[in-house]
């Protein structure tokens, strides 16, 4: 049986996140460093792909709401200190914009869970078939 | 297996939207999203390379060097130029924010117009300015159209996933991300 999307969507921008780790080994200069990603960025992002594994297993909205507030507040520090001295994150603008996105992903399965759960609730008022 | 809707009274041919084309639609946004994500590392506040006349700052002075379009020419001139920080973050959120949303197909259509719309400027600055390959340009143009006409954020991205809540929702913000996805 197929998982409903937003499983399927919350494991995938787990992955996401996790295979971005990767990026820790690209050299500044290779033309495959898409996103810049440091050593606090690695904790980072495996924290995501942690929590957001947890969020799609269980399919509850709070926990996705709270996936995506850490890497939405973690998007926002790091292009609050890109360029300058202290750079908590190590990361530059593209770090900001991949966390960014990540936050994005994760508050939109947010919505979804919590229009699904609702939908739910609302069902559960009635009876399953016409009596 | 290739899918696709059929409208007989049409005498167009239908496109092809079985799950092959669809992902390769997927395919498209996401490396759309990377190109602008990449492209925001190395645009660094705080004076984004005002001072040492390099980054960000010297490909915007190359629509003075080698004008493509001389009212755009006069506005980097008197207006960008003067007031580069401003216009330096300006271009650092707009592309940062292309590159989070387009990655996640979120209000894809809308994003794709504002990249046509930084693409415009970044080929009023570039087009003319010596190595640059115009193809360049021309390439990601087209490329947002694709995404634009085909509201790809729908396959595989959150418009798909949101879309249906938008459409059961009255208020005025779900009817304008319906219309941006």
């Amino acid at each position: 049986m197929t998982a409903p999307p937003v499983v399927r969507g919350g494991y995938a921008l787990s992955t996401a996140a996790a295979v971005a780790t990767l990026f820790v080994f690209t050299p500044r200069t290779d033309a495959i460093r898409f996103v810049t990603v440091t050593l606090p960025v690695v904790v980072v992002l495996l924290v995501i792909a942690a929590a957001g594994a947890l969020a799609a297993r269980s399919g509850r909205a709070v926990l996705f709401l709270a996936v995506a507030a850490v890497a939405l507040l973690s998007a926002l520090l790091q292009l609050a200190q890109f360029g300058r001295d202290p750079n908590w994150l190590g990361g530059v603008g593209s770090t900001a914009s991949f966390l960014g996105a990540l936050g994005l992903g994760f508050a939109g399965l947010w919505l979804v869970a919590r229009a699904e759960s609702r939908g739910k609730d609302r069902n559960g008022d009635q009876p399953a078939k016409p009596l | 297996m290739s899918h696709t809707v059929i409208d007989r009274a049409s005498p167009l041919e239908p496109l092809d939207t079985g799950r092959g084309s669809r992902a390769a639609l997927a395919v498209v946004r996401i490396t759309v999203g990377l190109l602008w994500m990449a492209n925001s590392g190395w645009k660094t506040p705080p004076d984004f390379g005002a001072e040492a006349g390099r980054g960000l700052y010297r490909f915007t002075n190359y629509a003075v060097e080698y004008p493509v379009f001389p009212p755009y020419t006069w506005v980097v001139e008197n207006v960008v130029l003067p007031n580069f920080t401003f216009f330096g973050w300006a271009v650092l959120l707009l592309e940062a924010s292309l590159g989070a949303f387009l990655l996640v197909g979120f209000a894809t259509r809308l994003w794709a117009v504002l990249g046509l719309v930084q693409t415009t400027a970044i080929t009023l600055s570039v087009l003319n300015a010596p190595n640059e390959f115009p193809w360049t340009y021309y390439l990601m143009f087209a490329v947002h159209v694709v995404l634009i006409a085909t509201a790809a954020g729908r396959t595989a991205g959150l418009d798909g996933l949101l879309r249906p809540i938008w459409r059961r929702s009255d208020s005025r913000l779900a009817a304008l991300l319906l219309r941006a996805s």
